[in-house]
């Protein structure tokens, strides 16, 4: 690397747009926290995108899984993540999976069927846990659909690569952002950088982090390709009768690519997805992400080989349905915000005043039990004014694995779009704003159940304490009697997979 | 609006350097990236904005690629790297749509009939050399053909060229925003592959970019795919209307915000549906409503076609990623084609491109320069593609994706042949050129020494 560098010289920048809500990245926590916004009463809120669509990982990555919504018999993680299964209901073919009136239900026949078609994150050894499959080009035209329905306070800007804040001081302005017509400005009263990889936090003065190590699953990227043409649910049945053609089926493809792949299931029968794990790749890298993305396509038509030749009878009309136009990503920068999440939030539930999502996460330590993410984990230090949901959010390297799925993304972003609304409304910075208030929308009006909240049935936390928290499992006693979780138990690992969600 | 803020000075870290850079990895750039490797660059950098390369019929979803070979022989050869382009994918199953060997340049009323309905395969009577493309199995050959040049291309994806460096009229190298922020990338020749002449208009080069609202290049499309269908038996029944029911059959597809009739694709169980939307793709405005505007036409247009036989479980596939250009900028440069040229081609010394209207063959093709290709205000930077310097009625009749092949792979073979004779782009040796090009297997007129 050259340690030349080239004096761009002052230039003068149009602004393009005024707003009073700058949500830039349009995935799932972007376009969460834009709509959360606007459904809270902001007016003026702009959406910047830097591809065409929205969805980020989900509709561009064809990362198709929403896992661990529910526990036991109750769902918590419910708002807009909810929104995008019942809507998706609606249409043929463009969702699939066990849905929240099956939480915690134990049918063996059941528990079978969801097992077959989504593996471990959809049934627990013993119930059946909410989750579905999306088909992404359904959900790119939703999430349209959503923001028309508030076209009277949401403007987007598609194709617009929102990259560097606009800083007074601490305080954050607005965004410089590059587009066809050239390098241009929106000035808003606050920022939701929603960009995945802190992309904007990271040049505002905030103190960010990358620390991560190979076992993480963070520590490796992917680019998603979708087979066609052959029986998913014939696939699982041969599976069950060969586990150990099976086995080696799925070890031979990994040892084609170089990295564990392995295919998931989506909404049609005849199309899967094949996530796939390539170790000590950082996406927020040229060179990484330029590898992962060539490398796979490059194995692609060896691998389809591959299983039209080993397994024929499942396999001898499979093709190449699609390349994912996305790369996939899991994480890499992360803010440190006011409030770090750590393994201990699992083994030793907190109880945080100011907590705006309780979120059952893909963590087995307690048996996938809701936690409490507080506002002050998306709040960057040091900085006015610019949030930070969704994959970038503030947790450390272990915990970041579990807390940063798109569950996640969507429900931190939808407390960021409510925080972002009152604040402007209240004419109060991001770290004066009354989280009590924006909780208060989330509980009451935005479908999100909180902790200790008016608005919030008791039978959350009664199911809560019924289970213990979760705390029965064996990793939880060992976790509990050690006095401290912290690097003792990670449930998924890159050398070892994990019983649980293995996105 | 016209309120301004600045931004001061910064100091952005280079990156890396090469001998050339090519910005754009669509038909074009990737071309010319290839050709310039192959023309003896030691080292080539291709910067793309998307996780993919090939513009347009990747990303794109425009599938269709008609040939335009040797515009004045009817025998449909094709030559260069769109030779290779099919020559690679029909290694594939499935790889693309095209007439068999026997059948093209057909005029046999049975093959014809078979065809007929095919969008694009007759061209002026006789069956065509072109092709339909799988948009991933040909984002997988474009990724191999890189590989093939032994390290000497250098991609940088999901790098979107924003700005240019430019010293005393010569341009030195590209800005690029990604992941890792702002950075610089020197080079000694930049080809500017964006389609939209993004790199020379912002290193101040003039262009033009008005377009006749009524001509096609002045549309750009969303495009999508939809599947369940048996695309034959759907091409039977539009064989067999008549015109009347021919134009019954595009007024009610065009009627859901212009979108076409279904087109072919490589695979019997798909069509790609093509659009005309109004609007420019240099333009935020214009972008973000054609995106919106058809995925909320699409659902409404899809359940329409089920009334067509094969056409009675159509659903929808993707959506492309990228949106469909078909004209914006034309920059600048040293030779600008004319309407009046096309009237009375001008047979150029150093003509890189010859071809009839479109795709048409024709006894008086027009003959394009390379000096279409070199801007008036910028040595070393070479335009590859649709933003070569024309008017828009003569950009609009010679800008699709077999004209930006050739001009990229011209372009690609000139900035090797600037390396090495140590010249300007501007300057470079005509005759060097066409020997370059004739090993690369480009047409060149028998007259061209």
């Amino acid at each position: 690397m050259s340690a030349k560098t080239y004096i761009e010289p002052q230039t003068t920048i149009p602004v393009y747009d005024e707003c009073d809500v700058l949500v830039v990245g349009g995935g799932s926590a972007g376009h969460s926290a834009a709509v959360a916004a606007a459904r809270a009463g902001c007016k003026n809120v702009i959406l910047m995108e830097r591809y065409g669509y929205c969805g980020g990982d989900v509709t561009g990555g064809y990362v198709l899984l929403i896992p661990s919504l529910s526990f036991h018999e109750k769902t918590y993680v419910r708002g807009i993540q909810e929104e995008w299964y019942t809507r998706l209901l609606k249409i043929p073919g463009a969702v699939k999976g066990p849905g929240p009136e099956l939480a915690g239900i134990q049918d063996p026949l059941l528990e079978k069927y969801w097992f077959d078609f989504g593996g471990a994150t959809m049934v627990k050894p013993s119930r059946i846990n909410f989750g579905f499959m999306l088909e992404p080009t359904q959900l790119k035209i939703e999430m349209d659909v959503m923001l028309d329905e508030l076209s009277d306070s949401i403007r987007v800007l598609y194709h617009s690569w929102g990259v560097k804040p606009i800083m007074e001081g601490n305080v954050c302005k607005g965004v410089i952002f590059e587009s066809k017509e050239g390098r241009k400005a929106v000035l808003a009263k606050v920022v939701i950088d929603a960009t995945g990889d802190a992309d904007l936090c990271r040049l505002s003065g905030a103190p960010t982090s990358s620390a991560i190590d190979d076992e993480c699953r963070c520590s490796s990227t992917a680019l998603v390709y979708r087979i066609g043409g052959f029986s998913r649910s014939a696939f699982a049945a041969w599976q069950a009768a060969h586990p150990e053609e099976a086995r080696l089926l799925k070890a031979g493809v990994s040892k084609i690519h170089g990295f564990r792949a392995s295919l998931f299931a989506t909404p049609r029968d005849d199309v899967s997805w094949a996530n796939n794990w390539q170790p000590k790749h950082d996406c927020s890298l040229i060179a990484d992400l330029t590898e992962t993305e060539m490398h796979t396509r490059l194995k692609l038509r060896a691998v389809l080989e591959y299983y039209q030749t080993a397994c024929p009878e499942i396999f001898k009309d499979a093709y190449i349905y699609d390349i994912a136009p996305q790369l996939g990503t899991r994480g890499s920068h992360r803010i440190v915000g006011e409030y770090v999440i750590g393994s201990n939030d699992w083994a030793f539930p907190k109880e945080h005043e100011d907590c705006i999502a309780w979120h059952c996460t893909v963590e087995t330590l307690n048996d996938n039990a809701p936690i409490e993410i507080p506002y002050r984990a998306i709040l960057p230090q040091k900085v006015e004014n610019l949030l930070a949901p969704g994959r970038h959010i503030s947790a450390d390297r272990i915990a970041i694995d579990n807390v940063n799925l798109i569950p996640q993304c969507v429900g931190t972003g939808q407390a960021a779009g409510v925080a972002a609304a009152v604040a402007v409304a209240d004419n109060a910075s991001t770290h004066t704003v009354d989280v009590a208030k924006v909780q208060d929308i989330l509980a009451a009006e935005q479908d999100v159940p909180l902790p200790r909240n008016v608005h919030t049935d008791a039978s959350y936390m009664q199911c809560l304490v019924d289970h213990e928290y979760g705390l029965y499992t064996e990793a939880a006693k060992k976790a509990r009697e050690a006095g401290d979780a912290a690097g003792t138990y990670r449930h998924w690992t890159m050398s070892g997979g994990g019983a649980a969600g293995k996105v | 609006m016209s309120k301004t803020i600045c931004e001061p000075a910064k100091q952005i870290p280079v990156v890396d350097e090469a001998d050339v850079i090519v910005v754009g990895s669509g038909p074009a750039g990737h071309s010319a990236a290839l050709a310039a490797s192959r023309a003896g660059a030691k080292k080539v950098i291709l910067v793309e904005r998307f996780n993919h390369m090939g513009g347009m019929p990747t990303g794109g979803f425009v599938l269709y690629v008609p040939s335009i070979g040797n515009p004045m022989n009817r025998e449909y050869r094709i030559y260069g790297i769109q030779k290779e382009w099919k020559d690679r994918l029909s290694a594939y199953e499935h790889g693309l749509l095209t007439a068999t060997p026997e059948e093209i340049g057909s005029k046999d009323p049975e093959v014809q009939k078979r065809w007929k309905a095919y969008v694009g395969f007759i061209a002026q009577g006789d069956i065509d050399n072109c092709f339909y493309v799988d948009p991933d199995m040909f984002k997988i050959v474009l990724d191999q053909m890189i590989a093939d040049e032994g390290g000497r291309i250098v991609p940088y994806l999901e790098c979107w060229g924003v700005a240019a460096i430019v010293e005393d009229g010569t341009i030195k190298g590209v800005i690029i925003e990604s992941k890792e922020g702002r950075k610089a990338l020197l080079g000694k020749i930049v080809i500017d592959a964006t389609g939209d002449g993004d790199i020379a208009a912002f290193a101040g080069c003039d262009f033009e970019s008005d377009w006749d609202p009524r001509s096609r290049s002045s549309k750009i499309a969303v495009c999508s795919r939809i599947g369940g269908i048996d695309f034959d038996k759907f091409m039977k029944y539009k064989a067999s209307l008549d015109k009347e029911g021919l134009d019954a059959l595009n007024k009610d597809c065009h009627r859901f915000n212009d979108m076409y009739c279904p087109l072919p694709t490589n695979r019997n169980e798909y069509a790609w549906v093509n659009s005309s939307y109004a609007g420019s793709c240099i333009n935020i405005r214009d972008l973000n409503d054609a995106n919106r505007e058809t995925r909320r036409d699409l659902p409404a247009f899809i359940e329409n076609l089920h009334k067509y036989p094969g056409l009675e479980n159509a659903y929808l596939v993707d959506l492309a990623p990228q949106t469909g250009t078909r004209g914006s900028r034309r920059i600048k440069c040293r030779h600008t084609m004319t309407e009046e040229e096309w009237a009375n081609p001008v047979h150029h010394e150093d003509v890189v491109l010859v071809t009839g209207p479109y795709t048409m063959k024709t006894e008086n093709p027009v003959w394009i320069p390379y000096r279409c290709l070199t801007p008036l205000q910028c040595e070393n930077l070479i335009v590859a593609g649709r933003c070569y310097s024309s008017t828009s009625r003569a950009n609009d009749s010679a800008n699709v994706i077999p004209h930006c092949i050739v001009l990229g792979q011209a372009a690609g073979i000139a900035a090797a042949i600037a390396i090495e004779d140590e010249t300007q782009s501007s300057k470079i040796s005509i005759s060097k050129l066409h020997a370059y090009m004739r090993a690369q297997d480009m047409f060149l007129p028998d007259e061209v020494v």
